[in-house]
């Protein structure tokens, strides 16, 4: 399947190449947007800090709920997932105009952590679960730390759902276009509010061009995050 | 309770918390626009949104509906033959593309076949929309009963075989008892999302057969007020139907539990 979709997309990269030599295929109405600098800007100061929290807050609170069970517990969790996020939207914006905010990336970035921590949540949760309940005690036997716990133990073995959380926050943050575009009230373009227009063309070739771009932003960066992961667990891991 | 426990519970009172106070601010802006709309939008008005609302929510149930079925159909053949963690990394590819992405990637392919064949019907729309959505979502019933897949005790199943038991009660007394619970918590998220989501029906939608997502931006991008009053009232009414069934649906299966802890009585 891996093999599958590298070999799609060098397909992909080869076709692209192909239209962009015989000039069907040009970034130039990507690239002479006014708000093209300032889009890649918010993108990427909005994938860190929501990549961060959801990092941050998702590791504690799928510890505690891995050790923890109550009613109310699972239903406060799951509230932003079943309550309608377009809801939410029209909710949240008439909250920030009487906080004197609106348009604001505050709110924007308060919109994009409720529709991914709870996704980072069951991810950490479901590793803990599957992780032994003795670690933190054996750890403590040979007069670990906490540190030694979180970095040299937990960070390997959470490894795999670190990567899976970062991808997928940054997925379902470059997948909101509505939310992003109204929440924002189109002062804070984003990669997606700016190509998302383009998709819904009828030129073939420009459909195309903004799907190119998006799969090359996410496939480089899972590449990236991957190599990052790895070359941090090798450290980690030698150092013990 | 250690200071780091505080702080979980803490996180996740209050991501709940603010979805709810969203809410609440929804009704605030509802009862603002009443004391703003002279007269009041008339019964008539609302029959275009509901329309919406319900061919959205047939479409919900029925992607969702497809989704589990299929979701539980591929963990079960990965548990049964044993080369569980290899395939569902591969599925893990899924996540790699944004819903609009493989929206596109279905219209490419709806489009190929359409000249292949020299035919369409608006139905078609529909049932892009629905294809779309069944592709992206199997990985995700997948992952969510990976981990219960993998802690479910085959003896169980050998126990029940042993007694004569069919496949059909191997599976309904031994795996859907342990799954029931999030198989429920997944048909909640999929179908509050599905039925309200906008970017897929708003890149392959039919006209034939609008959807609530758009009409929803439609509606509160409008400037009458009215427009916007008729959606929070809709919004206001399937947020609470949710609210209400996620609270049933814990409220079962913590009593589920418990009588699980008991033994189970219905074998």
């Amino acid at each position: 399947m891996k093999q599958f979709l590298l070999y799609s997309y060098i397909a992909m990269l080869f076709y692209s190449t192909y239209l962009f030599v015989t000039k069907k295929m040009d970034f130039s109405f990507i690239l002479e947007d006014p708000s093209f600098g300032t889009a890649i800007y918010y993108t990427v100061f909005i994938t860190i800090i929501i990549i961060t929290l959801n990092i941050l807050l998702g590791v504690i609170t799928g510890w505690h709920l891995a050790k923890q069970e109550g009613l109310w517990l699972d239903v406060f969790v799951l509230l932003p997932l079943v309550i309608p996020v377009i809801a939410v939207m029209g909710g949240l914006q008439l909250g920030l105009l009487w906080m004197d905010i609106p348009d604001h990336i505050l709110g924007v970035l308060l919109i994009h952590l409720l529709v991914t921590l709870p996704f980072s949540i069951q991810i950490f949760r479901s590793r803990f679960v599957e992780l032994e309940e003795e670690i933190p005690s054996i750890v403590r036997l040979f007069k670990g730390s906490n540190i030694t716990l979180w970095v040299f133990i937990y960070f390997p073995l959470l490894s795999g759902s670190l990567f899976a959380v970062i991808l997928l926050t940054t997925v379902i943050s470059l997948s909101q276009y509505a939310i992003t575009a109204y929440i924002g009230g189109g002062l804070i373009p984003t990669i997606t509010t700016l190509l998302f227009p383009y998709l819904q063309s009828s030129n073939f070739y420009i459909v195309h061009t903004a799907v190119f771009l998006l799969i090359t932003i996410i496939g480089a960066f899972a590449v990236l995050v991957k190599a990052i992961i790895l070359i941090l667990k090798k450290v980690v891991t030698s150092l013990l | 309770m250690s200071y780091a426990h505080k702080l979980g519970r803490g996180i996740v009172f209050s991501i709940g918390a603010i979805s709810l106070f969203a809410v609440v601010l929804l009704l605030i802006d509802m009862i603002r626009l009443m004391e703003l709309i002279k007269p009041m939008p008339s019964g008539q008005s609302y029959i275009e949104p509901l329309s919406r609302l319900i061919w959205s929510a047939l479409l919900a149930v029925v992607a969702t509906v497809f989704s589990i079925i299929s979701g539980i159909w591929i963990v079960r053949g990965f548990y049964l033959q044993r080369s569980f963690k290899r395939t569902i990394d591969r599925l893990s590819i899924a996540f790699y593309f944004p819903h609009l992405i493989v929206a596109l990637y279905v219209l490419a392919v709806a489009n190929f076949l359409y000249q292949l064949i020299d035919f369409y019907h608006p139905l078609f729309g529909f049932l892009e929309i629905l294809l779309a959505y069944w592709v992206k979502e199997v990985p995700f019933v997948v992952f969510y009963l990976t981990v219960t897949y993998t802690s479910l005790d085959l003896q169980s199943r050998r126990l029940i075989q042993g007694f004569g038991g069919s496949k059909w009660q191997q599976f309904y007394h031994v795996e859907w008892v342990a799954i029931q619970g999030q198989v429920a918590e997944i048909f909640l998220i999929l179908f509050a999302f599905i039925l309200t989501a906008y970017e897929i029906p708003a890149l392959i939608g039919s006209s034939v057969y609008p959807l609530l997502g758009p009409t929803i931006i439609e509606y509160y991008y409008s400037i009458d007020l009215s427009e916007r009053f008729i959606m929070d009232v809709i919004l206001l009414a399937v947020t609470s139907m949710f609210v209400l069934l996620t609270i049933s649906l814990f409220a079962w299966t913590s009593r589920l539990r418990h009588l699980n802890g008991k033994g189970s009585r219905t074998i």
